[in-house]
């Protein structure tokens, strides 16, 4: 108790260290830490979010963070969640979401921090299995994954399969949180999106079209097809797009896609399968189908159209029909 | 159930919600300042209007700050039959939303609203947003040198103003019914509807082959 008698105000770095200390005392029953630990967790907040009155000040945010990693605060703070109360919890989230952005001397030492403490990651991953905790950890791990190092332990990591199942827990607010989640890994870094699509790309590719295009929810199957149309036209992502656009079971998933009821799947499952009609070196058995369904595809492209005028979308529209009019049978030989 | 006319709007959230939304809310008969605006005061409004609109917003976000809620977008709407202004908000809006909101960098503060209230007065004196030809994240400002709502309300701008009654008069009266204003644009897209190709009814597309012909 002695550090309750330290003349007021206290520097930020006093902050951090007695909120360790008092993380650390949670490990002991002394529920009687909870107030003060609370109210450090806020004021740790006012000083990199500010408040009403004033802004954050630079020089206290850098000494705050400095502080934090120069320990293992953030280790305390992520394992003890679970024990505090939920305003604490929420503001420890938002605490943990700004210090990944928090330049010390131009550097993100939060970065640094989590390359040698890569198991937290499993610990945030592993939270969508906790109905109490996901959208906690699910709001701290969006923001560790913007370091390329931590998206790369993720991605190689065994949790990615488990995103396929996440995505579609039955609690919306967590499949939510974890589909935003899965987004952001699957855009952000882009020589490591691409990196991970090549050397995983038969099972990702499976479990994306059987659980998430094929998916009996709604929503998933639209925000699968709307992400699937992200990842294969960015251009880092060339030659994985040209090996999924050469696989005839991939064209079935897409055409029964542009066959919805629902308009923004249509036009979702478009911006897809223009890469197969554009394809300049279309397999036989790609050519097969297209030929076999003309007629229909020619009528259905015909009456697909947006909500607002889209000049590139009817672009891309004439020249996809032109391409699938334009197909012989000899193409077959 | 009275008899009140109530405005309902469907609102499809974007993958937000796996529901349609159904919000019940007062019947705001002159419909959004924008849409007065865009019909009747293509230039923007006069001044004194104007400062009654924005008083009265300051008036919310003062009361709403006060309460400790903050609003990302601010953006006023009207009344017609109580003399009264509402505040509401366009959710997601980039021209109306503070840089600070859009890059998320050290989360916002009350600070957010005043940026959104400025383009408001913005519009509201030339009838569009500002810099509408720049991406809006480049219209970057200081937060920490924006005032706040009571500190805005002290300017002379907004002392001895005349009450709403006067906006009523010089902007609503004779101003045609949201309903009204509503199908006059609809009757101009269905002009563009006599197009004989977007006519045709679409015509559900049955199972494909995929069977291997060789």
């Amino acid at each position: 108790m002695k550090s309750l008698f330290k003349p007021k105000p206290r520097t930020p770095s006093d902050i951090v260290k007695q909120t360790r200390d008092l993380l650390l005392r949670l490990t002991s029953r002394d529920d009687d830490n909870m107030p003060d630990l609370t109210k450090n967790l806020r004021d740790l907040k006012s000083i990199l979010y500010g408040n009403s009155e004033s802004e954050p000040v630079p020089e206290a945010c850098a000494q705050l963070t400095q502080e934090f990693f120069a320990d293992n605060t953030l280790r305390l703070l992520i394992q003890y969640l679970p024990k505090l109360n939920l305003e604490a919890r929420k503001d420890a989230t938002q605490i943990v979401a700004n210090l990944q952005r928090q330049q010390v001397q131009s550097k993100l030492i939060a970065s640094d921090y989590l390359d040698t403490n890569l198991d937290l990651m499993d610990v945030l991953v592993s939270g969508y299995e906790n109905t109490d905790m996901a959208l906690h950890y699910g709001a701290m791990l969006r923001e560790c994954i913007r370091h390329q190092i931590v998206a790369k332990y993720v991605l190689d990591s065994p949790h990615m399969k488990k995103f396929f199942d996440y995505i579609q827990l039955p609690n919306f607010d967590i499949a939510a949180d974890a589909a935003a989640t899965f987004k952001e890994l699957m855009t952000r870094h882009k020589s490591t999106v691409a990196d991970f699509l090549s050397n995983y790309y038969e099972w990702f590719f499976d479990e994306y079209n059987s659980k998430l295009l094929e998916s009996s929810n709604y929503i998933t199957r639209r925000q699968a097809v709307k992400l699937l149309g992200d990842m294969l036209l960015d251009r880092t992502n060339s030659a994985v797009m040209t090996r999924y656009v050469s696989s005839r079971d991939n064209l079935r998933i897409l055409m029964n896609l542009l066959r919805e009821s629902s308009k923004s799947i249509q036009i979702e499952a478009f911006h897809v399968f223009k890469l197969f009609a554009a394809n300049q070196k279309k397999p036989a058995d790609i050519i097969s189908i297209f030929v076999a369904n003309r007629s229909k595809l020619l009528r259905l492209l015909g009456d697909l159209k947006t909500d607002k005028e889209d000049e590139q979308f009817e672009a891309d529209k004439a020249q996809v029909i032109k391409e699938i009019a334009a197909l012989e049978p000899r193409d077959l030989a | 159930m009275n008899s009140a006319a109530v405005a309902i709007k469907s609102i499809d959230l974007d993958l937000s919600h796996p529901n349609i939304l159904w919000v019940v809310m007062p019947f705001m008969a002159a419909g959004s300042l924008q849409s007065i605006i865009s019909h009747s005061h293509p230039n923007g409004l006069t001044e004194p209007c104007i400062a009654v609109v924005l008083r009265d917003t300051l008036y919310a976000l003062s009361y709403l700050h006060g309460q400790g809620h903050l609003h990302r977008s601010a953006i006023t709407t009207s009344s017609s039959s109580s003399s009264s202004l509402k505040f509401t908000d366009v959710a997601g809006t980039p021209y109306w939303m503070a840089p600070e909101v859009i890059h998320s960098h050290t989360g916002y503060s009350f600070k957010a609203d005043i940026w959104s209230f400025g383009i408001t007065a913005l519009e509201l004196a030339h009838g569009r947003p500002p810099l509408l030809h720049l991406p809006p994240s480049k219209s970057m400002t200081n937060p920490s040198k924006r005032p706040n709502a009571d500190k805005l309300l002290k300017h002379p701008s907004f002392k001895n103003r005349k009450g709403t009654d006067f906006l009523v008069k010089n902007v609503l009266q004779g101003l045609p019914s949201v309903e009204k204003r509503y199908k006059e644009s609809k009757g101009n897209l269905h002009e563009d509807d006599d197009d004989p190709s977007m006519q045709v009814k679409q015509r559900r597309i049955s199972g494909w082959n995929f069977n291997q012909d060789g």
